[in-house]
């Protein structure tokens, strides 16, 4: 049960990248995904995600802010 | 735009006596006239505002079918086509069920699933109620109240509802004088049996939709508005309006010194706003959102149910008790949502719904942000906002 551990940084990183709100009219283009064997599909959906979050990184201008040797974006 | 939600009862009589009733406390003899409705109509007309009229009560049933016809005129006179009914169910007959239908309202029965019969009764006559629309493919959602009484039979109660709906929510009982509130071991009860219930419908590869559940994903994906008592802003949204047309902020039980008086001396529904009433409610909230501001939730709750509050403490604090409740779902459900592999959820609604939102798991972020991931959300402090 997951009634009492609660970490804010998880929370935080987790509704920056997830709000919808923050990333106001861009759209992500995804797949449904029906079956874990959809593998084309979800590697598809995994890059768009990948290019909307690094999106919204450069956007937030955070990297700039901490130098290149705390962050390592793999984008 | 938000919407503004009428809550329009037409009547306080009912015919059950559910133990938990907060309409009871209102004194209201007179069923409402076909003139009050045309008055409320024109002036939510008037607003600038989307409308959503739900017909509450008492038990709107009670009032007859010819009224409900000639409302339903009323209100396609002056544009409002967004309408709902919150009944308990058991006057519903062939013939109603039709003209539901035609008039295209939504339909939501009050059930205490298998336990109902502690805490409304009547339950065959719903039931048979229920499987009287499906016969007429006419599906009307369930709002079944947490209690005490029937607060063990939550989960088993999602299956049960499986066979009987499409949709449903709950509701933790509403504390007055009339009712009481889930106490420390009821608490305890309710979030073993919500952990269950979480845990089922994630795994349900034929689940049904459960509001409360639909509700907080919509907060942690930032994809929409989410339940009333959560949103912050439910002052000037809500306007619950009795049957001679005093006006209250919500359907839920305020004192009598928080009626905002009656519709028939307003001339528009936004005059409310400039009531002694409706300011003195805002301060209330400010005071309560600033003693709530650094509760790890306050972000979801927003200092949670104004009506709750006003009955415990006149405003000032939340629910005690509820608030012990929502940190716990709360975290609850952010653990579970944080790390699901989406294609392998059994659930093809929550899978669509994380498809649709763009759902990004703390694995993945941590993938994409590499071994700065943790540097990266404690370095960050704008991150906090």
């Amino acid at each position: 049960m997951y009634l009492d551990s609660f970490d804010a940084n998880e929370f935080a990183l987790f509704h920056k990248f997830n709000n919808a709100h923050e990333r106001g009219t861009r759209h992500i283009d995804v797949y449904f995904i029906d079956s874990a064997e959809e593998e084309e599909k979800i590697r598809y959906n995994k890059e768009k995600l990948t290019q909307d979050t690094c999106l919204q990184l450069k956007r937030l201008d955070f990297q700039e802010s901490l130098g290149d040797d705390k962050i390592k974006i793999t984008c | 735009m938000t919407k503004l939600k009428l809550l329009v009862k037409p009547t306080h009589r009912c015919n059950f006596d559910c133990v938990y009733c907060y309409d009871k406390q209102f004194q209201v003899q007179e069923d409402m006239t076909l003139a009050m409705v045309e008055h409320i109509a024109k002036l939510a007309a008037r607003t600038k505002k989307p409308i959503l009229w739900t017909w509450h009560g008492g038990e709107p049933l009670l009032m007859p079918i010819e009224f409900y016809t000639a409302a339903n005129e009323i209100l396609l006179k002056y544009g409002i086509t967004d309408v709902a009914m919150q009944s308990n169910g058991s006057l519903l007959t062939e013939d109603w069920i039709l003209r539901l239908k035609e008039w295209s309202w939504h339909y939501c029965i009050s059930f205490d699933g298998m336990a109902n019969d502690l805490t409304r009764g009547h339950t065959e006559e719903v039931l048979n109620a229920v499987a009287m629309c499906k016969h007429f493919k006419y599906y009307p959602s369930i709002i079944r109240v947490v209690t005490p009484e029937n607060v063990t039979s939550l989960s088993r109660d999602y299956t049960f509802f499986k066979s009987l709906t499409t949709a449903f929510s709950m509701n933790r009982v509403f504390r007055t004088t009339a009712a009481a509130p889930l106490d420390d071991v009821a608490i305890a009860i309710y979030l073993e049996e919500y952990v269950r219930m979480l845990d089922e419908w994630i795994n349900d590869p034929q689940p049904i939709v459960v509001r409360n559940f639909d509700e907080y994903l919509e907060f942690f994906l930032g994809t929409g508005n989410y339940i009333c008592t959560y949103t912050g802003v439910c002052l000037g949204s809500f306007l619950s309006i009795n049957p001679v047309g005093d006006m209250y902020p919500c359907d839920c039980w305020y004192p009598p010194e928080f009626c905002y008086g009656n519709i028939c001396d307003y001339t528009t529904l936004e005059d409310i706003q400039t009531s002694n009433v409706f300011m003195r409610l805002q301060e209330i909230v400010a005071i309560r959102k600033e003693s709530c501001k650094d509760c790890l939730i306050y972000a979801f709750c927003n200092g949670g149910c104004n009506a709750a509050a006003v009955n415990i403490s006149g405003g000032a604090h939340p629910e005690p008790l509820e608030c012990k409740v929502r940190v716990k779902e709360f975290i609850h459900f952010f653990n579970t949502i944080k790390n699901l592999q989406i294609e392998v959820i059994p659930n093809p609604n929550l899978r669509k719904i994380l498809c649709s939102a763009g759902y990004r798991s703390l694995p993945f972020l941590g993938e994409v942000l590499h071994e700065g991931y943790h540097a990266y959300c404690e370095a960050n402090t704008c991150l906090q906002s």
